[in-house]
């Protein structure tokens, strides 16, 4: 069953469409929730609540790509729980780690209170990512897209982790310009 | 801006940097992304490289192996696999489909006499397993396990392929690639009583042990999952009711991989919806109530989980868009009856 079938069972309101999109990608966007989420249990609920999500959104939604559609519900979903687990105390693992490093992107002097549309910074951020070379561009992407561990990128690559590092670090650098010069410097 | 927000915005950016960077298991080099015609090709190549060449199915006189054996020896240092690869097999005048499950671990220790040969292969037997649920490929780094999904349905498929907004010509072709690659088989719908016979070899009631219904699990919002538990799982087991099972889903006619397309054409509506409260029936728990996930247990220790009946549509459906004829108001009621929906 493909994803234009997939997405028509959505609109006919029938519930194998969950079926059918847990069996497709559910490794996929466990995957994406585990890396996110400390605990197994909060991540399986986060791929549930992902169905629900998607069964909410579509109709009207028709992705031309169900599985980044699907990845990037589970990637807000988990933020947001890993966002509640902080306020708890309950957070960590291998986002907080790259939300740390991403932190390095942030210019000095923007403001926590600096009104920033998401679709805005993104658009820049296509852009960024449109001029890199694939290689670093598929390292960030894995890195702060899907926070996979410098030691999972290293294997899926086959290089060491001390290019991956310094791949990684030198996009941060090129972005953290790129967006200095975008006007997001305070 | 702070990082929580830029962490934020890049879960917006192109969905194609997304998928070119999703995690493989393996990769070794960068993968393409798949065509847009995908589905169209993947059933032509897979049209194209079937040869009908059924053999005799020989006697075994091996050691039994049950269900639960082959599946120990796949898990012993093997790979599971969800629908990996499909492929098609001769079997008694109709073409089955058959799904790869597993590779690796003993399963060339249970690799029995040869079934069938087509261009995919040669097709065998798990030693001492008369009923045809699992097959064995060889290839060439040892056995892979397949598993029966459905019996090819060419006007299922031709469906299948207008609900995808495929072209006349495309429907053409398709008939033309099936009447050239399965001359002398049967192509029309089948009954699951068809399904029972030739896969699992049940002829009747008596061959069957137990029949296991389990709620939806579609719905897992906090409701949704009071719904299930309430629902709960129920065995039968007694006679009486696996007669009354047996007759009531025998004669269900099923489309095949269909994609749905017969499920729509039949139901603009929920036909035995309980109530008209709210057109969403998955989240308001309608469709959790009125929905039983099967498993079909026969006296060999074989059991089918692909069953899943819903009686909002009077019907049943399967994994892999595989669907059944609407059911007639009285197999409804007779089912309804059976699995305490009320």
């Amino acid at each position: 069953m493909d994803d234009r079938e997939i997405i028509a069972l959505y609109w006919a309101r029938a519930e194998q469409a969950i079926a059918e999109t847990d069996r497709r990608y559910g490794p996929y966007c466990r995957a994406i929730a585990r890396r996110i989420l400390p605990s197994p249990e909060d991540g399986e609920e986060c791929v549930s609540d992902t169905w629900l999500k998607a069964w909410q959104t579509m109709p009207p939604q028709k992705p031309a790509c169900l599985r980044a559609f699907l990845g990037r519900i589970t990637r807000n979903l988990a933020l947001n729980r890993l966002e509640a687990l902080r306020a708890d105390k309950r957070g960590g693992g291998e986002s907080s780690l790259a939300l740390e490093e991403l932190g390095e992107c942030v210019p000095a002097g923007g403001s926590v209170e600096q009104a920033v549309e998401e679709r805005a910074l993104a658009a820049v951020l296509d852009r960024f990512l449109a001029e890199q070379s694939e290689d670093n561009r598929r390292l960030f992407v894995g890195r702060y897209w899907y926070m996979c561990s410098v030691a999972e990128l290293a294997r899926q690559y086959e290089m060491s982790e001390s290019k991956v590092k310094m791949s990684l670090l030198r996009t941060r650098n090129r972005l953290r310009q790129r967006l200095i010069e975008e006007g997001y410097d305070g | 801006m702070d990082k929580e927000q830029l962490m934020r915005a890049l879960g917006e950016i192109d969905d194609a940097y997304i998928m070119e960077a999703a995690p493989q298991a393996v990769r070794k080099r960068p993968r393409l992304l798949w065509p847009a015609a995908a589905a169209c090709a993947a059933l032509a190549l897979a049209l194209a490289g079937f040869l009908y060449h059924p053999a005799p199915a020989p006697v075994t006189q091996a050691p039994e192996t049950t269900q639960s054996a082959l599946l120990t020896a796949l898990k012993n240092g093997g790979v599971q696999e969800t629908a990996a690869r499909e492929a098609f097999v001769p079997v008694e005048g109709r073409i089955a489909v058959y799904e790869q499950i597993g590779s690796g671990g003993h399963l060339a220790d249970l690799t029995g006499e040869p079934f069938a040969e087509t261009e995919t292969g040669v097709w065998r037997r798990v030693t001492g397993m008369e009923a045809l649920k699992y097959l064995l490929l060889e290839e060439e780094n040892g056995p892979t396990l397949w598993e029966f999904r459905s019996f090819a349905v060419l006007d299922g498929a031709l469906m299948q392929l207008e609900a995808a907004e495929a072209t006349e010509t495309e429907l053409k072709e398709l008939r033309s690639q099936y009447a050239a690659r399965f001359p002398d088989a049967d192509l029309s719908p089948y009954t699951y009583g068809d399904v029972l016979r030739i896969i699992y070899g049940v002829e009747s009631a008596d061959d069957l042990k137990s029949v296991t219904a389990s709620p939806s699990v579609a719905n897992n919002t906090d409701e949704g999952k009071a719904i299930q538990r309430e629902v709960g799982t129920r065995v039968y087991d007694d006679p009486e009711t696996l007669q009354l099972f047996y007759d009531a889903v025998s004669p269900v006619v099923c489309w095949g991989s269909c994609g749905w397309s017969a499920v729509y054409r039949d139901r603009t509506e929920y036909r035995y919806s309980f109530s008209t409260d709210s057109d969403d029936k998955l989240t308001s728990g309608e469709e959790t109530w009125g929905t039983r996930y099967l498993t079909v247990e026969t006296d060999t220790g074989l059991t089918n989980e692909r069953w899943k009946y819903s009686s909002l549509y009077g019907m049943f459906f399967e994994f892999g868009g595989v669907g059944t004829e609407s059911l007639t108001p009285e197999q409804v009621n007779d089912l309804n009856a059976l699995f305490g929906i009320e």
